[in-house]
């Protein structure tokens, strides 16, 4: 089982509220998709093996450097649930006003 | 005494048509959410492309930076919930950067580079007082990062350090390299240790607005920190400070506390990226001439070290100098572009190549100058007028109505007339007062308008005083 400050960690990362009556589902439900994850470490790497980063044998595939078309600025907005002349508005993130 | 420790972060954006991983167009406008598409706003279902011309230009950085290259590499996503980001990540090279472990010399020291890697901008965030605005234009901007190793030992060493990297950029031509534009940002890690002992605990001051400014965020921070190492022996934790520019202090930032868990992992939608020797070999045969080699050019050829450091910081006025420097007088050349032709440029905001003044009319005004057909005073004129308006030297002196007077006899009036109503000076000139010739030379260029040569109205002044 995982402690309830590992979901509260889990979930703050998410941004998610977790109800208190939910802790006990998800200290299960986390630790059995860390359990079968965790088989992953029986599997012998010794040796020269290297790590396979993506199953695809792509490799190199690129776009050209120009310009293609985009989306008008209401577009871009639509689902902003704030908006302010053409800035989308989101809580503030910083205490101090500044430009990050 | 305690010795500061520096490294330092740089993000550069990187010029290219459109953005790292989408075709939208990069570039900078006042607009906001202009320059967008789905891909940059993390829509769900859309797939990133890498821009081939990005990789080319990290390429170009990591080698001019003499880092070693990771042939075969891939992205990683960073994880973090921050509302600059739409995706919820970052596109990023966590495990393999482009370059590493490459170095710039700054004087007879070395400063190593840890790493050069490739990632993608973000929104920019203006914080109000309501809630934060996001600007979506430059997110998926090509960046790379840049960071140093703790290898600089004092604020001058940081701005040398900077000083050079921006330098490298900027001809490589890559990038704008400006700092006050945000497309070079430094961050700065300070620690002060005693020296044989480990280092300090790290202060990161974020976004300083110019390369000299991050020497004064240092020279702030070893005082601060001096002062809390006397009184308490040690610095309790890490964090993050910007610089108030007004009273050159640092100050910290309350950023809410997110903890960093940014759980990497390699980007999926991204195929391996491998680059060849035969890429490498032709990235570096074709390496532009760099600041160093042409300083050492220009001194050779007699421009002034204040001169020759202005234009080297230039990129416009070292392609401009390139152009004409076998066909006219590099010395007088290179005073006119840091004088009269830097004044216009500057008040009108422009770049050498976006002004009327040509390779041909300048090279016909420095070689005009250098046979003193034209004077020094015609040349005020004369180059904003050809930076306004083009056209020839001929022209431009016509339309300015300054021609120099050629006909000798003519000139010889201008100076008898000068002479006649000037008896006392005659005199004193006699009696070995050599300022006499001063005053009548003088008068001969008010009578004269300023349209005689000076050197020529001198000769013919100092053989007919004698006459007298």
């Amino acid at each position: 089982m995982l402690s309830k400050n590992e979901v509260d960690h889990v979930a703050d990362l998410a941004r998610l509220h977790v109800d208190e009556a939910e802790y006990e589902l998800y200290e299960k439900q986390l630790y059995d998709i860390l359990s079968e994850i965790k088989k992953i470490e029986d599997v012998d790497v010794e040796g020269e093996t290297e790590i396979m980063i993506s199953p695809s044998t792509n490799k190199n595939t690129y776009s050209n450097d120009s310009i293609g078309p985009m989306l008008s600025t209401s577009d871009v907005l639509k689902n902003a649930k704030h908006t302010n002349g053409d800035f989308i508005v989101v809580p503030r993130v910083v205490a101090d006003s500044e430009e990050i | 005494m305690y010795e500061v420790v520096v490294g330092i972060e740089v993000h550069v954006e990187l010029k290219s048509n459109s953005k790292v991983f989408s075709h939208s167009q990069n570039e900078y406008s006042n607009e906001p959410n202009i320059y967008v598409n789905e891909i940059d706003l993390g829509m769900p279902g859309v797939l990133p492309v890498l821009n081939k011309k990005v990789i080319e230009m990290a390429l170009q950085a990591s080698l001019a930076l003499n880092c070693k290259i990771n042939k075969v590499m891939h992205f990683d996503r960073k994880n973090y919930f921050y509302p600059d980001l739409p995706k919820g990540y970052q596109i990023t090279e966590q495990d393999t950067p482009i370059g590493y472990d490459g170095y710039i010399d700054i004087g007879d020291k070395k400063i190593g580079i840890e790493r050069l890697h490739i990632e993608e901008d973000t929104c920019k965030s203006i914080h109000g007082k309501t809630g934060t605005m996001l600007n979506a234009n430059r997110a998926g901007v090509p960046l790379i990062e840049i960071v140093s190793k703790p290898d600089m030992r004092s604020p001058e060493d940081a701005v040398a350090y900077l000083t050079k990297l921006r330098e490298i950029l900027l001809y490589l031509g890559i990038s704008d390299v400006k700092i006050e534009e945000g497309s070079m940002r430094c961050d700065c890690n300070v620690s002060l240790h005693k020296p044989g002992t480990p280092f300090g605990t790290k202060i990161e001051i974020k976004n300083i607005g110019s390369i000299n400014n991050v020497g004064e965020a240092i020279k702030y921070e070893i005082k601060r920190q001096s002062e809390i190492l006397d009184r308490e022996g040690f610095i309790k934790h890490e964090e993050t400070r910007r610089l108030d520019d007004k009273t050159m202090t640092t100050i910290l930032m309350r950023v809410k506390e997110t903890g960093n868990d940014y759980r990497y992992f390699p980007e999926p939608d991204i195929p391996y990226v491998e680059i060849s020797d035969d890429w490498i070999n032709e990235v570096k045969a074709n390496m532009p001439v760099f600041a160093d080699e042409l300083k050492e050019k220009y001194e050779a050829l007699g421009i002034n070290s204040n001169n020759l450091k202005t234009i080297i910081s230039r990129l416009d006025l070292v392609e401009f100098l390139e152009s004409v420097i076998d066909s006219c007088d590099p010395i007088i050349a290179s005073n006119l572009l840091t004088g009269d032709i830097l004044s216009y440029l500057n008040k009108n905001y422009v770049s050498i190549n976006k002004i009327k003044l040509n390779s041909d009319n300048f090279v016909e005004l420095v070689n005009n100058i250098k046979e003193d057909k034209v004077s020094s005073k015609q040349a005020k004129e004369i180059i904003p007028y050809l930076c306004e308006n083009g056209g020839t030297l001929a022209d431009a002196i016509s339309k300015l109505g300054i021609e120099e007077i050629n006909d000798i006899s003519a000139i010889k009036d201008i100076i008898k007339k000068v002479l006649d109503s000037n008896p006392e000076s005659i005199k004193d000139f006699k009696e070995g007062k050599d300022r006499a010739i001063k005053y009548l030379m003088g008068q001969v260029m008010k009578e004269s308008k300023g349209k005689v040569n000076p050197k020529t109205a001198n000769d013919l002044l100092m053989s007919l005083i004698r006459e007298y």
